[in-house]
């Protein structure tokens, strides 16, 4: 049992570590407003609705604290103090104690291709996603802490579901690291057994919570479940067919992700960061030190730890079945979780010829660590150039449509046909070939599609124009006879047609 | 080993939590280019006489010695090694050693509207006020020193004064939160109380002979403000409505928390005080009230949005601060609860407020850039040598959207334009320090005869075609009505 002192001291220095790794991979971003794609929404006022479709219905609620404004300092304040915590929670449920351990953990925690992707192209969400792992985190924690601890794990989790739904694959995987650590550390087989039917149990029971509480908030708001490719209506769609169907990429898409040479994009549109043979040392290394640890072992503690080691993949991936085979970037912050492996055999060894050997993995996740800041700035300052020409190129294009005969800013309603990421005004920029596979880094634009547009024009430029929106633009466009438009930055680029203004680039 | 009286271990909370509660409301404006208002003139050497006719005659001075020019990183470094020092000898003076006390001093000082203002509207001047609050905080620690080195608080008030005037009331209302603190504790000696009141009041006619010899040496004329103090006027209940209604994000939520503390402030002093010091107690506490209603000699601002409108949070923090000498865990957890909503409400509306100046930045860039094509594509044009006259107040240019989803922030004074400028004389400074454009403007008594002229009154608004032409020699945009 710590101390209270000792505790104060193990929560400074985890405090310590995540705000260190955090300025160095994400200091850059908060301080600049590089803002892209989705992101480019500053402003999040009407956009309640659109969540609570999505299934996020507690998003309007947190944005009350913390505002319908994107400030990205702001959001990279809350982000922080909620990795802290979840940091604090994590160190206590895998009863990590070792300085260096610590010192990691906040590093491994807050720096990630998940948080990295989310900051770089949608920093609207990423303390939502930050608050949503907390939550997953305090509800794991209340399981082992407290006698009746599941009742509140299920509601925790059913909050952290009505945040974002994915991170409820951390739950599960911290679930698996921490009956593992439980394990090694001596608990009896049976008694894991039994603590991990009911972690099931709570699972389950926090997903037919949140379907209720869901269904009852869709019904008080009068609206449907959407049904575009991140919306909730689809998973009641899960027959057993499918349910079978998609098991098997469901179990080995996280082993693909990280292990597989030609795996790389096994995410639709989602390159794996950290280099294969990264990972390979590292699984080489937990699994010659776990086998050690094994040695002295019952059979049925053997059997326990393979069957926990078995699970691992599916349960950082079991969300994807739910969400009917969707997996994109920003759903696999549990695939990150297993960095936390080897810090946890090497905390827990005893036996100084192993405790060498489990050091070896020390160097290996600061070289992941370094690979993910390294990564994080590129991408800041890629978007941050981006943000500059597209300043640069909008304003020429705004330019062609005010001077114009006939054209009235905020009365003519604004056509724009075409996105910019498709014109011949922008280019991929040399460089960044690595790293430009990743989730929303090959935008070479602030404004990379439609809506993006729009939001571009009202919320950073501020410009008085009455645009169509985007989701009646192609409606209206069908309507118009165009033919005679050529694209930016052809003289024929803008005309008055009908009453609209339609500017094609 | 101490330190103004702070324990070491106290002296590193009070710079850490300062550290915190300074990055997390302002680093991002001191990270970005926050330039708005009057900062577009980006060299602070360029108000020089502005300076002397607002009687912040000293200013000048400081700018030379600190530069003219000097990035937001900079200047927000200088402000915070001034506020800190401010802070700590402020504590120091009031008896506030208490860990929780001396932070809630830093979250007054720092969370406070005062410095989103100067940051909003004057960011490259912003340092000069930083350093008189540390200068008048100094100048009152100084002459409550014994010997003669308390003499010394005659000229770091007068050159407090002199980079920063308005802040005579908040120095008489510390002053006399001094004679409430050795009221209560009995340690009041009223020799040397009052000769250090005096000497405290000696800065005032010392900092108006410096006026009037920077006005008469420079031949410039005061303005109208501080040759008539008494003009502003706040109402009785002023200060208080004020206090209760200060910038954050929630509101409502601040008025009931502020409200609540003002009358917990009253309620424990009252409960708490002996009943043989009731009488002198009350009386320096009537006096503090007395002093809100000093009229500042100089405002730019209201008064909400200077430092003076402290002196309220100040008077609840002393009252705190004598009713509980010790502070049990639980009321420490009950007053960083308080403080700790306060504070949020108080960085996210920051926070937005920096994110919508640095937005206004962009679209003034994308406006004026397509105002200078405008410009270049008019043949005739030679850049740097063909006059030109920028016409209109650029924030009523019709291009140019009204952020309603920032409409909440408008409590702050300059939070409301759309652009950073925010009128017609700034745009001579954006086009030469900010975007470095070689346009040979016209005079103002150019722009007038062009103003009066049938030509201007027939030609269009941006963006429409003919809102840039030639009238004689003189190429025109009309930008706004």
């Amino acid at each position: 049992m710590l101390t209270h002192n000792e505790n104060k001291n193990r929560f400074a220095l985890l405090a310590l570590s995540v705000f260190s790794f955090t300025v160095m991979a994400y200091g850059y971003r908060y301080l600049s407003t590089a803002f892209c794609g989705d992101a480019a929404l500053i402003s999040q006022q009407g956009e309640e609705l659109y969540q609570v479709s999505l299934g996020r219905f507690l998003q309007p609620v947190y944005w009350q604290i913390r505002g319908h404004i994107i400030a990205p300092f702001l959001v990279g304040l809350f982000s922080t103090a909620f990795n802290v915590l979840s940091c604090w929670l994590i160190s206590r449920i895998l009863q990590i104690r070792r300085t260096i351990s610590l010192i990691l953990l906040g590093g491994l925690v807050s720096v990630n291709e998940v948080f990295t992707v989310s900051n770089i192209t949608y920093l609207p969400w990423t303390d939502v996603y930050s608050l949503s792992l907390l939550l997953m985190c305090a509800g794991v924690y209340c399981f082992f802490r407290f006698r009746f601890g599941f009742l509140a794990s299920t509601v925790l989790f059913t909050a952290g579901l009505a945040l974002y739904q994915s991170y409820l694959s951390a739950a599960s995987t911290l679930f698996i690291l921490a009956f593992l650590v439980r394990l090694l550390s001596g608990t009896k087989p049976r008694e894991i057994w039994m603590q991990g039917l009911l972690a099931v149990g709570v699972l389950a029971a926090s997903l037919f919570l949140y379907k209720f509480a869901l269904a009852a908030v869709l019904d008080l708001m009068h609206i449907e479940a959407s049904w575009e490719y991140n919306g909730v209506a689809r998973v009641n769609d899960l027959t057993p067919e499918k349910f079978l169907s998609l098991l098997p990429s469901a179990y080995t898409m996280p082993l693909l992700f990280h292990f597989s040479p030609g795996g790389r994009q096994v995410i639709y549109s989602h390159y794996a960061l950290i280099p294969r043979p990264v990972n390979w040392l590292l699984l080489i290394l937990c699994a010659f030190l776990l086998l050690r640890r094994l040695r002295g072992m019952k059979p049925g503690g053997i059997l326990t730890a393979g069957f926990l080691i078995l699970v691992l993949p599916f349960s950082m991936n079991f969300i994807m079945i739910i969400a009917s085979g969707t997996v994109n970037g920003l759903m696999i912050y549990a695939y990150f979780l297993p960095y936390l492996f080897p810090l946890m055999l090497w905390d827990h060894d005893e036996t100084p010829r192993l405790l060498t050997l489990s050091a070896v993995s020390l160097p290996v996740l600061c070289l992941v660590l370094l690979i993910n800041i390294w990564c994080a700035n590129t991408l800041t300052l890629k978007r941050d150039l981006e943000f500059q020409s597209t300043l640069s190129i909008m304003s020429r294009v705004l330019e062609r449509a005010e001077d114009l005969e006939g054209y009235v800013p905020g009365e003519t309603p604004v056509l724009i046909d075409g996105i910019l990421n498709a014109t011949r005004m922008t280019m991929e920029r040399k460089g960044y070939e690595t790293i430009r596979q990743m989730q929303g880094a090959w935008y070479t634009v602030s404004a990379a599609y439609e809506s993006a547009m729009n939001w571009y024009l009202m919320h950073i430029l501020g410009e008085r124009m009455n645009l169509v929106p985007y989701r009646q633009r192609q409606k209206v466009l069908d309507t118009l006879d165009v033919s005679a438009l050529e694209a930016y930055p052809s003289e024929k680029c803008v005309r008055i047609i009908d009453g609209y203004l339609v500017l094609k680039i | 080993m101490r330190f103004l009286g702070y324990s070491k271990q106290t002296l590193l909370r009070a710079v850490l939590f300062f550290l915190l509660v300074y990055s997390a409301a302002h680093a991002f404006c001191f990270f970005n280019l926050t330039f708005a208002n009057q900062s577009v003139i980006l060299n602070s050497n360029n108000g020089f006489g502005e300076r002397i006719a607002s009687g912040q005659y000293l200013q000048g001075i400081y700018f030379r010695l600190r530069g003219g020019l000097a990035s937001p990183f900079f200047i927000g470094l200088l402000s915070g090694c001034c506020l800190l020092g401010a802070c700590l000898l402020l504590g120091d003076t009031l008896g506030l050693h208490e860990p929780l006390w001396i932070c809630s001093l830093i979250f007054c000082v720092v969370l406070h509207p005062a410095l989103l203002t100067l940051h909003v509207n004057e960011l490259i001047f912003s340092d000069a006020t930083s350093m008189a609050i540390l200068l008048l905080a100094a100048g009152i620690w100084m002459s409550l020193r014994r010997g003669r080195i308390r003499l010394l608080c005659i000229p770091l008030l007068t050159v407090s004064l002199a980079l920063e005037p308005v802040h005579l009331p908040l120095m008489v209302v510390i002053l006399l939160l001094r004679v409430l603190r050795e009221v209560q504790r009995d340690t009041l000696n009223p020799a040397h109380l009052g000769f250090s009141l005096l000497m405290c009041l000696l800065a005032v006619p010392l900092y108006f002979a410096g006026l009037m010899f920077f006005s008469r040496h420079f031949a410039i004329e005061i303005e109208a403000a501080l040759q008539n103090p008494l003009s502003v006027s706040q109402g009785l209940l002023g200060p208080f409505v004020d206090y209760l209604h200060q910038a954050s994000f929630y509101p409502r939520l601040a008025f009931l928390l502020r409200l609540a503390l003002l009358a917990a402030a009253l309620v424990c002093f009252a409960a708490r005080t002996r009943p043989g010091r009731r009488l002198p107690s009350l009386l320096a506490v009537v006096l503090v009230i007395a002093a809100l209603y000093i009229p500042p000699f100089r405002s730019r601002y209201h008064v909400t949005l200077t430092y003076n409108a402290m002196a309220v949070d100040l008077l609840l923090l002393m009252l705190f601060a004598l009713s509980f000498p010790t502070v049990l865990p639980w009321q420490r957890i009950a007053a960083a609860t308080v403080l700790c909503t306060l504070g949020t409400g108080f960085v996210v509306f920051a926070n937005q407020l920096y994110l919508k100046i640095n937005l206004e930045y962009s679209s003034t860039l994308s406006l004026y850039t397509r105002i200078l094509d405008r410009l270049e594509s008019t043949p005739g044009y030679v850049p740097g040598s063909t006059p030109v006259a920028i016409m209109g107040d650029p924030s009523r240019c019709p291009v140019i959207l009204h952020r309603t989803d920032f409409v909440h922030l408008d409590v702050i004074e300059g939070a409301k334009p759309d652009l950073i400028l925010t009128d017609e004389n700034q745009t001579v400074w954006y086009l030469w320090a900010i975007l470095g454009y070689p346009a040979n403007l016209v005079s103002e008594f150019e722009k007038d005869q062009i103003l009066a002229s049938s030509e201007y009154e027939r030609m269009e608004i941006f963006p429409r075609t003919g809102c840039c032409r030639f009238i004689g020699d003189k190429l025109v945009v009309r930008i706004s009505e």
